[in-house]
């Protein structure tokens, strides 16, 4: 692995929430690297943090309650948690872009979807009107819109879920970002236009090497566009890998349920694999493992000790007492 | 094959529509759709947003009037038979919601909730209603203690199985899902799936399941109809729909669905292109012509019919032995 | 007679040499119960014209929110006016006529929220179990009204308090020598130069009971609320 060619540098990043409930440990003790041209896939189910990591990078945080405590964040071997708010306003939009869940909240209904592209464009480069709006209408063309010069003078309104979303990677591009940070972009889009968005986010990667973060609930978006993945659960990385170790050969108790419990039309079960319980709440988490009160394997020593990520040799890490010395040993 | 329990025959439903007082034009959210749901099983139905899954499923169980054709449920002909002398039928046919939140009143405990079938149906008294509530609780994976809790004091998962414990409490031969586990994370998913057949199994109800997820369809269901734009394009077993798809949507549907699968990573293909057609403004001919691959001038001009390309398997496509998988 | 507040009489007294407290405390009698009575009768017509026109729509719907029209294009307290002569002066017509007036407002919000809550799925699922459309209206529209209901109630009743003033003052309400505040009040403008305290007495109990309306309504919204109950 060589350093330079490392675009992202997540180390030990912790977010919390203080509420009056108590701390919510949104992120605790998150890392992860992201080389220039990845993808990264971050997975885990609704309330496990993975959206708050996406915020953290851009640093959105709701803040207060919510604050981002401890670790840093290297994009390009730049800590961003140590910049102004000035310069991080010129980090967001240049070097790293998102993409949201629902295209219609982040599009300002009044304005047409040209006015918008070529604002941003104008904010962050130093160009006239008319070359902005030649640079819009040339992105709309590359996220795939159909007649950009007309759809320039439309509003968002008018415009179907799957379009707006291009509309959306068209104005998140259009500074060519070295980081895209997508968030769900595809959950409220039918399947067939899911695929479109999907494949449209793999292509315009491999062309402008732009680094993409896919934040998602869904393994099987994952599986689709990313190299690495990371799967997270009560704001901890429960295990990182590769898709094809993680998919084929998941090592987490939790990672393997949650494979398991996806009905799957190849593999013919009657009954689908259950995890008992519920995601424990961030305010009240249980000790020792977070997955532990509804692991199938769960010992002594994972109620009541937090594991440490345990790296393996593969490049793979883990957050499961099972693949220590110690457990090993015991086993012996 | 025995009897249907309820038959859908070339239903219509249109919805007017109005600008500045005037009728414009029809929003045709049903057009002509005839399918037949058989006792104790689970026909799943497909389709994208807009496709007309729920307008369809709603009319089934008279929520819905429909603008032409018959529903008949259990033998008889429920398309306008008046409320009063339809509520006892209603015993009969339920219905599961999509969205925990909004299908449960959050004025009425979950006693009150479950119990209120019963109320409406006026059996039973009330002492027995508490123990009926209880015991369907039970069923429902629910803990009896929690039966004067409000519905905000549990999880979705659990909602969802409130609503169940509600469409059970009639013991209805029929139960329409609406999209049940949708809005569930994956972990939760997977239980309420499991519940859903448990019950099935326990008490012979057939469902009617409507998702946009084809996985979780062809897990719950036997048979398979897929929607598009209103109209019926696919109906076959769920083995003929995966194995020997004959119609270029449901090709397209399969193989929009992202595989927990390692090695299509990169390899990604969207078969289709361009997005839904309004439904208010549908294509001539074959509604799918504009994102069909193989439309040819045909397709444009004429409108195909459902027929039945192999025993039990009915396509409404022109080509559907040519392209058939 | 008229005099400021001394030992023997803790307000002072009024033209007539009344104590003006004990005038209070007897016109809070009327003050209050008009603002209850009236609103009340308010409410009723409202809520069931309301849920009517948002639970059955269409031709019911149309009538009633015509009629809600035609109500509402009168100013309120001359429409107050013209009952009153009809009926005659009187406690009970007060009553009658505040509480016709105000039910325009409670239908409009009502009508507009049950629009919205027909749209809930525990609606349709008590049509699926074969809920009446009055069932359905009783049980499941009607109660999750209930705060919009509360806080019109306490939006509207210090005003039908100042309706019943403004009725008194122009001799339609409340005929002396019964007392009320907004009696007193109109009564006291005359005096407002010489002996100010006869006019501001009964103003303070009326923002004070405005003032408590609002804070109860607050709490009653609170404790109505199940999602803050048992936390």
């Amino acid at each position: 692995m060589s350093e330079e060619n490392t675009l992202l540098k997540v180390s030990n990043l912790c977010t919390y929430f203080f509420t009056d409930e108590g701390t919510v440990y949104a992120l605790d003790d998150v890392s992860f690297t992201l080389k220039k041209g990845e993808t990264l896939g971050i997975v885990g189910e609704s309330g496990c943090g993975k959206s708050q990591m996406a915020l953290s990078i851009m640093r959105l945080v709701q803040s207060p309650p919510g604050k981002t405590v401890g670790g840093s964040i290297e994009l390009d071997g730049v800590d961003i948690l140590k910049l102004s708010k000035r310069e991080m306003k010129k980090i967001r939009g240049e070097k790293v872009a998102m993409i949201f869940q629902e295209p219609m909240t982040s599009l300002n209904p009044v304005l047409t979807i040209g006015h918008q592209i070529t604002e941003s464009i104008l904010i962050h480069q130093k160009t006239d009107r008319k070359t902005a709006r030649a640079r819009a209408v040339e992105m709309l063309r590359m996220v795939g819109i159909p007649l950009p010069e007309k759809r320039m003078r439309e509003y968002p309104h008018q415009l179907s879920g799957g379009m707006r979303q291009r509309v959306m990677i068209a104005i998140a591009l259009c500074c060519n970002p070295q980081l895209l940070i997508c968030d769900e972009p595809t959950t409220a889009l039918d399947v067939t236009i899911q695929a479109q968005i999907l494949e449209l986010i793999n292509d315009l990667r491999r062309r402008t090497g732009t680094s993409v973060i896919m934040i998602t609930h869904d393994l099987g978006v994952v599986a689709q566009v990313s190299k690495n993945v990371m799967i997270m659960y009560a704001g901890k990385a429960m295990e990182y890998g590769t898709v094809e170790q993680v998919f084929t050969d998941p090592l987490h108790p939790y990672t393997r349920a949650l494979l398991a419990s996806i009905p799957n039309a190849e593999e013919d079960t009657r009954r689908l694999h259950v995890i008992e319980g519920m995601v424990p709440s961030l305010a009240h988490r249980p000790d020792g493992c977070l997955f532990h009160p509804r692991c199938p394997e769960c010992r002594g020593v994972c109620r009541c000790e937090r594991p440490e990520l345990v790296q393996l040799e593969d490049g793979r890490q883990v957050r499961c007492h099972k693949y220590t010395e110690a457990w090993k040993e015991a086993e012996q | 094959m025995n009897e249907p329990l309820l038959s859908v025959k070339h239903v219509k439903k249109w919805f007017a529509v109005r600008s500045m007082g005037r009728s414009t034009g029809y929003l045709k959210a049903v057009n002509d759709v005839s399918l037949d749901i058989y006792p104790g099983e689970t026909l799943g139905i497909v389709g994208e947003s807009g496709c007309g899954k729920t307008t369809l499923g709603r009319a089934m169980i008279r929520l819905n009037e429909v603008t032409d054709g018959q529903i008949i449920f259990n033998g008889q002909d429920i398309t306008h038979m008046p409320e009063k002398q339809l509520r006892p039928l209603r015993k009969d046919m339920q219905i599961i919601f999509q969205d925990p939140y909004s299908s449960l009143n959050p004025r009425m405990t979950v006693g009150d909730i479950v119990s209120e079938p019963f109320r409406f149906q006026k059996l039973y008294s009330t002492g027995e209603r508490i123990e009926r509530v209880k015991q369907l609780m039970l069923l429902c994976g629910l803990d009896p203690v929690y039966i004067r809790r409000y519905p905000h004091e549990f999880s979705g998962g659990q909602r969802q199985r409130i609503g169940i414990a509600r469409a059970l409490a009639l013991n209805p031969k029929f139960i329409l899902c609406d999209e049940p586990v949708s809005a569930l994370d994956v972990s939760v998913q997977s239980q309420v799936i499991n519940l859903l057949m448990d019950l099935q199994e326990k008490t012979g109800v057939a469902y009617a399941f409507i998702s946009h997820n084809l996985n979780v369809v062809y897990h719950m269901s036997r048979r398979i109809a897929v929607m598009y734009l209103g109209n019926l394009v696919e109906l076959a077993d769920r083995e003929e729909i995966y194995r020997h798809t004959a119609h270029p949507y449901t090709m397209a549907l399969l193989d929009a669905i992202p595989k927990v699968s390692f090695d299509s990573a990169d390899t990604l293909h969207s078969s289709i292109q361009g997005d839904l057609p309004s439904p208010m403004d549908p294509p001539s001919g074959c509604v799918f012509h504009t994102r069909c691959p193989y439309a040819c001038e045909r397709c444009k001009q004429e409108v195909p019919k459902m027929r039945e390309i192999a025993p039990g398997h009915f396509s409404a496509c022109h080509f559907a032995e040519r392209y058939a998988r | 007679m008229l005099s400021g507040p001394s030992a023997e009489h803790w307000l002072g007294t009024d033209e007539f040499g009344r104590d003006i407290l004990s005038r209070i405390i007897y016109g809070s009698r009327i003050s209050l119960s008009v603002g209850l009575v009236a609103e009340a009768i308010a409410v009723t017509i409202g809520v069931i014209a309301g849920a009517a026109a948002g639970s059955y729509g269409g031709i019911v719907d149309t009538v009633i929110s015509r009629i809600i029209e035609i109500f509402a294009s009168f100013p309120h307290i001359l429409f107050a006016i013209v009952i009153m002569f009809v009926l005659g002066t009187g406690v009970m017509n007060v009553f009658i006529a505040i509480g016709f007036v105000g039910w325009t407002g409670v239908a409009r919000m009502i009508r507009a929220q049950v629009l919205q809550l027909k749209e809930k799925e525990y609606v349709e699922a008590a049509r699926a179990e074969g809920g009446t459309d009055l069932a359905i209206i009783f049980r499941h529209l009607i109660p999750n009204c209930l705060s919009t209901i509360i806080v019109i109630i306490t939006m509207e009743i210090p005003s039908d308090i100042m309706y019943e003033a403004s009725l008194s003052f122009l001799g339609l309400g409340v005929q002396p020598p019964e007392a009320s505040w907004g009696e007193m009040i109109s009564t006291a403008r005359s005096y407002l130069r010489t002996n100010p305290t006869y006019s501001i007495f009964p103003g303070i109990a009326l923002v004070l009971t405005v003032l408590a309306f609002n804070l109860v309504g607050d709490a009653l919204r609170d404790v109505l609320d199940p999602k803050l109950k048992n936390l």
